[in-house]
């Protein structure tokens, strides 16, 4: 009876220790949550702010102090016109306003104790009210040597002596639908009314500036014959070196190796004098030909194809397969992962590659251009229309994240797996 | 005589597959009539006055090259001609590269490579039929998701590959292929493209013919493979060959050079390398003025106080030092922003919550987009007035007012935090990786044996990732050390030293200034950079992975 209670007791208190243990793994979790969700948000701000700028007006980009949605002014129709909104108090209460147009000279009128003799327009004021309301009562007062006005001007009803600091104009604000109402204030300091709004219209005017249109196809056509001739020869040369002997190969794969660190800068004249040689330069060729070759997708198609069982490709030979069907009736389905991975690095580099066109296709060769040697020259032209600017990045920058949301399996694992090995 | 009998014993099949026949004479006969013609390429090319204005050494290379083949082609005419099989294989290996060649160059004498600019056009013209492509793509993965109704789904793959299929094909027709497959003809009805034709039939013809009667030649398992292997690799070595091979070769070559562009390149030996390299030391008074010891020609890069004394360094190309200099501190900066914080992050994505997936989705996303659309984004962002990031700054400091783009002292500072922002998430992926590739019962061992999550981490974790921190940091050091594009568009309004790194340095010296030779030196001393780099990586992660073991 008592090793029973004792045994109890025991597994309450495990039970209980299991149970803060979870608490403090949750807590934990939370405050992992938290960090993590603030990084993401670091990290994602360029692409929000990039995303919500192109939606944006050019005269709101130049909005201070920065925001990130898209506003526009509201307005409305007055007197004929439509005309902004501004947002301001009247008889305390906030109200939709229109600007007439007419300007109103006015007093600020304020005490001698406010006053500020150097900068009178920074004086603290007690009113304002139209100059010919107020009644010059001819007499002066000597401030720091200066002389200021008396004034007789209405307060809340009452009839008061003040300095006049200084006059000013200020316009006629009225109420678009009752014009009775009526305010006054500085143009400049008031702000409008505003309201999100998206200018999809950015898209399609971008897409027409600087040829992007053009050169979306072709990036779109280079980036993908590139990708299909890397991966076609990648196949065919890992097949070769991994489950073919022959003469050289040791050797052949030994040099593929060195060549992986070779930067490419290296390459950059020789084969810029070679494109001059063939005729290629100014051609999308020069963007496609010279790069159909990658000892490095070799190098890891490879990799890749050794893992694969000896067994299968001696059943399927003795099937009657040749080494061509092997290679793509048996090892193409097995290595969907590689060739996925090897086709999403392919796709990645060969649309954001930016060095070799700028090189080879010249500046003023606008039909031959590809998006970022377009974004390139949109970022020269359209330095005052930033929302312009950023729509085509946006566009560019589009393909690839689609890409990724599609295979985004590949993008991660494939890539975190090249770095493992 | 015996020879034949020999090949006859080895294979001894059948007797029509022993001797001598017409079709073997009829190769060895185009294997020796190959080396004659490239008996006479190497000549034309050993004798023409203008070698594409790349020298005479490049002319001589290529034209001994051309007759080392013909002398193989001689050889492989006379060991066919003797039924031995290594000519055989010389004979195909060199017709098939032949008839890649040819057709390479078919291409090139038609004008066919120039047209993908013209069929660019034609999608242009017609982009709304390209939507057909999505819709397919659409279709078939559709076809997919129906685990269950076979038919359903195959009928929706096929859908969806007609549609695309059609697409093509329409796409083709609108974009005038009957037009260019007329004026293809035209083209090929010319006496070189005839010609090249003819010989590109020839050597299909020649090779598949030698492939198949491997009997007569007593050919064996292993050597069959081995003419296959080849094979296999051709398209790949073709390219490799042609477009990175020779390239190297020829850069190499050039660094060697004076060689403008217009002048044809002049020997120059170590000049160029000398001229970038070039310092000179002077101890001078602490109050003197470095222009008056430093030789004529010669810059200031450096001066180190030296108590009473200072130390002037001076360089031939001070240029090209300031963009080392940069270079270096970029990568400095790069491996600090973009290297420890990915681990931090990694760490945190390694706690087995749910939705770490989402998150590093979303940490990897950066890393995807152009550079060159990338730096618009932060050219707004780094505006000193309407950009967030001195408003945010602002916010601590209400004073300051960076001049992020355009201050010299911060504007690879800038550059950094792009690059940073871009890389980070990409090698937390990567650490993330190696994380979960050390086995949990290590780590629940060191936890029962009391070690506290920072002993964990420094003892178990490091050592543990350690081939993956070198594989970081040697990617990132590596990408830094060629960095350009970041700087030619984020810094694209400034002209200070500043912005320089070493691979923008060679593009003004190649492709503003024309210094082929001296940018060429460049590019070597910094792939000298990078070797190094690398080998020191090999060497500490050889002796790291000992931890593995």
């Amino acid at each position: 009876m008592t090793t029973l209670a004792y045994e109890t007791e025991a597994s309450r208190r495990a039970l209980e220790k299991e149970r803060r243990a979870l608490m403090t793994q949750r807590i934990l979790n939370i405050f992992v949550y938290i960090i993590l969700t603030a990084v993401a948000y670091l990290l994602l701000f360029p692409f929000l702010y990039l995303l919500f700028t192109s939606l944006k007006t050019t005269t709101d980009v130049f909005h201070f102090p920065p925001r990130l949605l898209p506003y526009v002014p509201l307005t409305t129709e007055y007197n004929g016109e439509q005309v902004t909104l501004y947002s301001m108090e009247v008889n305390g209460q906030q109200r939709n306003m229109v600007d007439t147009g007419e300007s109103v000279r006015f007093g600020f009128f304020t005490t001698e104790d406010l006053i500020n003799v150097a900068e009178p327009r920074q004086s603290g004021l007690i009113t304002q009210v139209p100059i010919d309301l107020a009644t010059d009562t001819g007499r002066v007062v000597n401030v720091g040597g200066t002389d200021f006005p008396v004034y007789s001007v209405e307060v809340n009803g009452q009839s008061q002596e003040l300095l006049l600091a200084f006059r000013g104009g200020l316009s006629r604000f009225v109420a678009p639908d009752d014009p009775t109402v009526e305010t006054f204030a500085n143009a400049r300091t008031t702000s409008p009314v505003e309201r999100v709004e998206f200018q999809w219209a950015n898209y399609q005017s971008v897409l027409q500036l600087r040829n992007l249109d053009r050169s979306l196809i072709n990036t779109a056509l280079v980036t993908v014959l590139v990708t299909a001739g890397q991966v076609l020869t990648s196949l065919l040369g890992g097949y070769a070196f991994s489950r073919m002997q022959f003469r050289g190969r040791d050797a052949v794969f030994l040099v593929y190796l060195g060549t992986i660190m070779i930067p490419f800068v290296v390459l950059i004249i020789p084969l810029y004098q070679l494109m001059q040689v063939l005729g290629w330069q100014d051609h999308l060729v020069a963007l496609v030909l010279p790069w159909i070759f990658t000892a490095y997708g070799t190098f890891l198609m490879r990799q890749f194809f050794i893992t694969i069982p000896k067994e299968l490709e001696e059943a399927a030979q003795l099937d009657g397969l040749s080494r061509f069907g092997t290679l793509f009736r048996v090892f193409v389905p097995l290595s969907g992962a590689a060739i996925a991975t090897q086709a999403i690095i392919t796709f990645l580099y060969a649309w954001n590659s930016f060095i070799w066109p700028l090189v080879i296709i010249s500046e003023g060769n606008t039909p031959n251009h590809v998006v970022t040697l377009t974004l390139n020259q949109l970022r020269n032209a359209a330095q005052s229309e930033p929302n312009l600017m950023l729509t085509g990045a946006a566009v560019a920058i589009l393909p690839p994240l689609i890409l990724f949301v599609l295979a985004q399996r590949y993008f991660v694992e494939g890539i975190a797996n090249t770095g493992s090995k | 005589m015996t020879t034949t009998m020999q090949a006859g014993q080895r294979s001894g099949i059948q007797p029509s597959d022993q001797g001598m026949t017409p079709q073997v004479m009829l190769v060895a006969l185009w294997q020796a009539l190959l080396g004659v013609g490239l008996v006479w390429g190497a000549i034309q090319v050993w004798n023409m006055p203008e070698f594409f204005n790349l020298g005479d050494v490049v002319q001589r290379f290529l034209a001994v090259v051309i007759l080392l083949t013909a002398i193989a082609a001689f050889a492989s005419a006379f060991m066919v001609w003797q039924l031995s099989n290594n000519g055989r294989f010389i004979a195909i290996i060199m017709n098939f590269s032949f008839f890649a060649l040819s057709i390479l160059l078919l291409g090139q004498v038609l004008g066919l490579y120039q047209g993908l600019d013209q069929l660019s056009e034609g999608l242009w013209r017609n982009a709304p039929w390209l939507l057909g492509f999505p819709i397919g793509y659409a279709l078939v993965w559709v076809g997919w998701r129906f685990r269950e109704g076979e038919s359903v789904r195959e009928w929706l793959v096929k859908a969806g590959l007609g549609v695309m299929m059609v697409t093509l094909v329409i796409l083709l027709l609108l974009s005038g292929l009957p037009n260019s497959i007329a004026d293809l003809f035209r083209a090929l009805v010319q006496p070189v493209p005839l010609l090249v034709l003819g010989l590109l039939i020839g050597f299909f013809v020649v090779g598949t013919y030698l492939s198949r009667d491997g009997a007569r030649f007593g050919e064996t398992i292993a050597q069959r493979e081995s003419w296959q292997g080849w094979l296999f690799l051709l398209p790949n070595f073709v390219n490799f060959s042609l477009f990175f091979a020779i390239p190297l070769l020829l850069s190499l070559y050039l660094s060697f050079t004076d060689y403008n562009a217009i002048s044809r390149p002049e020997w120059v030996g170590l000049d160029n390398y000398i001229g970038l390299l070039q310092l000179e030391f002077h101890t001078i008074p602490a109050e003197q003025a470095s222009g008056t010891v430093l030789t004529q020609g010669y810059g200031e890069i450096a001066s180190i106080g030296l108590g009473a004394n200072r130390l002037v360094i001076g360089a031939r190309d001070t240029m090209f030092w300031v963009s080392l200099g940069n270079t270096f501190r970029y990568c400095f900066m790069l491996l600090l922003l973009g290297v420890m914080p990915a681990l931090l992050l990694a760490l945190l994505l390694n706690t087995k919550i749910p939705g770490m997936k989402f998150y590093r989705a979303i940490f990897f996303l950066p890393s995807i987009a152009a550079v060159v659309g990338v730096a618009l984004i932060w050219q707004w962002l780094y505006d000193p007035i309407i950009g967030f990031i001195n408003y945010a700054i602002r916010f601590f400091f209400p004073e300051s007012n960076i001049n992020w783009l355009s201050d010299p002292n911060v504007m690879l500072v800038a550059v950094v935090i792009m690059a940073a922002w871009q890389v980070v998430g990409f090698n937390a992926v990567i650490f993330l990786a190696g994380l979960q590739n050390i086995p949990k019962e290590v780590m629940e061992a060191s936890t029962v044996d009391g070690a506290g999550p920072i002993t964990r981490f420094f003892r178990i974790m490091m050592p543990l990732i350690a081939p993956t921190t070198f594989f970081v940091v040697v990617t990132t050091l590596i990408s830094g050390l060629q960095a350009f594009s970041e700087m030619y568009v984020l810094l694209w309004a400034t002209s200070d030293n500043a912005r320089l790194t070493t691979v923008y340095y060679l593009y003004e010296e190649g492709f503003e200034r024309f210094q082929f030779g001296n940018a060429s030196a460049t590019a070597w001393l910094l792939f000298i950079v990078i070797f190094i780099v690398t080998l020191v990586q090999f060497r500490l992660s050889n002796r790291s992975s000992a931890y593995q073991d």
